[in-house]
């Protein structure tokens, strides 16, 4: 058994006992009912299970939950689908998401939300060139997979949120 | 058909049975058995010397039938030898001896009634699929350089989300060509160990992501109603793939999917 | 009757100890899968001594569990059908893959065993220069003896590398299915300690 303080979208959750075999995806959806992180694969194969991780210097990073000890969370501050919405307010990459029609059924939604946010916040602190914009959004969203989309839409509305403020993502 | 109007009368020919004769009468009686037409009361009949007398006497040799499926089947009515035969069935064209197929005209043909689509099955919903390819000849990686679609689909309510459904479609079709493989037996995903490892489906690198074109025909009228646009958008992708394999290596793969190595393996 | 009886409870007893006593045997053999150095000794000639030597240690350098990680390419391999690793992940500037998947993030500290992930704290690819996969052996041979491209390791450094480095030795407890590479660690950098001792010379 660990113990496991771990805060969500700005709130702390826990001390709480958990045992050492818990995911942290089981933890999310059972423990916490935040049920927009998707169990997809069980695997790190399709990444609908991907929450953000804020480090303590500003930067941040995304991690499967269905492969990772929730005890490994110990500590860490994440963000999850249900926290990029402020007081009812959709986020620009949310907006563009619906106004792209960029989802269908909507599983691996959370996991290219999470990953596209990611990835605008690393572009502005280390903007690209734009000749290098589809290759780095590809490297980005490749590991996650879509069985609806083929994935076009959701490029297209992460391609047209960062053509519309170049200066803050590109060189 | 090819029993009843070929082999069986061929059949009754080699046993010497005349058309008036009660026998003539009972195929439903007779049954194969290692190769072998046994009837009560007759000698074995070989099929090889019953084919062969089938040809000679030019009788029916082959045949292709249509049927068509909406909750029920359509049934139609054909006159062969003389004889009206019904069967579930709407269109039928034979061949004699080693002659051409030949259409039968068709009466009484009955379709189930449109009302029985009340789950919406779409028919005649049509997309055909363009894909250009780039094959390395090293090492047999392909790359789909581009693709097109154009699809039919009625009145679109909302067309964002249909091009959306064929753009999903070109990616599943292209898995389906290429990358999906789910062998039977012990190796493959019965074996309970299988994860997206071993099924590999397309991810957004292997797709030609500013590159597919998918056009939508207008309506034909602003009264033509929306028709289901569903797996259709699938299917043509995967046959334009296997055809550009084709043109470019010259080999025509016959089983899915057609993989990497495999490609490798016919380029000279 | 009785003293059939006990004959044969006597007979029973000897033949449960004659077991007992070759039961070590039995228990050594993940190590006998890999030949210890001394049983090389019967090979005279130094030179063929150290070839064979090396080979014998070859067995695990091209194992899949060090070759998955020892790639030709920019991604790793899983399994031992040395698929491409799933999903797609990259080698990236330093080894430790790109920004949106480096390697620590899922592979952790220790084997999860109830996702059945592999996990070591130093979890990343070798670099280029150390790829192995698709080399021969007395390719492999050549490329480690080569400071530039052996990360600038003596012989001593080498041997020192794979007998006690922390991430090689997740090649012998690699957790879930996966088959561990052959004997110990132990062994196997004895095996390289002792073709370096007669002259670290290069099979063919």
């Amino acid at each position: 058994m660990t113990t496991l303080s771990v805060t969500i979208n700005g709130r702390t959750y826990g001390p709480t006992e958990v045992r050492d075999a818990l995911t942290m995806n089981d933890y999310l959806r059972e423990y916490l009912g935040l049920t927009g992180t998707k169990f997809g694969c069980g695997a790190a194969q399709c990444l609908s299970c991907a929450v953000i991780v804020d480090n303590p210097d500003g930067t941040s990073y995304t991690s499967p939950t269905c492969i990772v000890p929730a005890a490994s969370f110990n500590g860490k501050s994440i963000r999850t689908v249900e926290g990029h919405a402020k007081n009812g307010e959709l986020s620009t990459l949310q907006k563009a998401f619906i106004d792209h029609f960029a989802f269908q059924c909507g599983y691996c939604t959370a996991g290219f939300l999470n990953e596209s946010q990611a990835l605008l916040e690393r572009l502005a602190r280390k903007r690209v060139p734009r000749a290098a914009l589809e290759k780095t959004i590809a490297e980005a969203l490749d590991g996650h997979l879509c069985r609806c989309t083929g994935y076009f839409k959701y490029h297209e509305a992460v391609r047209d949120v960062i053509l519309a403020d170049p200066q803050r993502y590109l060189v | 058909m090819i029993f009843r109007y070929g082999l069986w009368p061929a059949a009754l020919d080699l046993w010497r049975i005349a058309s008036n004769d009660p026998r003539a009468a009972q195929w439903e009686a007779a049954h194969w058995k290692d190769g072998q037409l046994i009837a009560p009361g007759l000698t074995p009949l070989p099929l090889p010397q019953i084919a062969a007398r089938t040809h000679t006497r030019n009788g029916v040799t082959g045949a292709m039938a249509h049927g068509f499926n909406r909750w029920a089947w359509s049934q139609a009515t054909f006159a062969i030898d003389g004889q009206n035969w019904t069967a579930d069935i709407d269109a039928l064209a034979l061949r004699r001896g080693v002659g051409k197929f030949v259409r039968l005209d068709r009466t009484n043909v009955k379709f189930p009634p449109t009302d029985y689509s009340r789950s919406g099955p779409t028919y005649t919903a049509q997309c055909g699929t363009l894909v250009r390819i780039e094959i390395d000849r090293a090492t047999g990686a392909l790359r789909i350089a581009k693709g097109y679609s154009v699809l039919e689909c009625g009145n679109a309510l909302v067309p964002q989300v249909v091009i959306g459904q064929a753009q999903g479609g070109f990616a599943m079709g292209v898995g389906y060509a290429l990358l999906e493989s789910l062998p039977l037996y012990e190796d493959g995903p019965g074996n309970g160990k299988w994860t997206l490892g071993q099924y590999v489906v397309a991810r957004g690198s292997y797709l030609p992501l500013r590159d597919l074109e998918i056009e939508m025909l207008p309506a034909v009228d602003a009264n033509e109603r929306p028709k289901g646009m569903a797996e259709v958008v699938m299917i043509p992708v995967v046959a334009a793939l296997v055809n550009a394999i084709f043109d470019a290596t010259g080999h025509r793969f016959r089983a899915l999917p057609v993989t990497q190595e495999m490609i490798k393996g016919v380029l000279t | 009757m009785r003293l059939k009886l006990r004959a044969k409870i006597l007979s029973a007893v000897a033949a449960l100890l004659a077991i007992a006593m070759t039961a070590p045997a039995v228990s050594d053999e993940a190590a006998d899968n890999l030949a210890a150095p001394e049983s090389f000794a019967a090979v005279a000639d130094t030179a063929a001594r150290s070839a064979a030597l090396f080979t014998e240690a070859g067995k695990v350098l091209t194992h899949p569990r060090c070759v998955n990680c020892h790639p030709a390419g920019d991604r790793p391999r899983q399994g031992d059908a040395r698929r491409l690793h799933q999903p797609p992940v990259e080698r990236g500037e330093d080894g430790f893959g790109l920004p949106a998947m480096r390697c620590p993030i899922c592979h952790q500290a220790a084997n999860f065993e109830p996702a059945g992930v592999p996990g070591n704290p130093g979890w990343h690819l070798a670099p280029h220069e150390m790829a192995w996969e698709g080399k021969t052996l007395a390719q492999i041979c050549a490329q480690i003896k080569d400071p530039a491209r052996n990360g600038g390791r003596s012989l001593e450094d080498v041997v020192h590398h794979v007998a006690e480095d922390h991430l090689v030795g997740w090649a012998w407890a690699p957790g879930g299915d996966r088959r561990p590479a052959p004997g110990t660690q132990a062994r196997a950098g004895a095996l390289l300690d002792a073709w370096v001792k007669t002259g670290a010379v290069c099979p063919n």
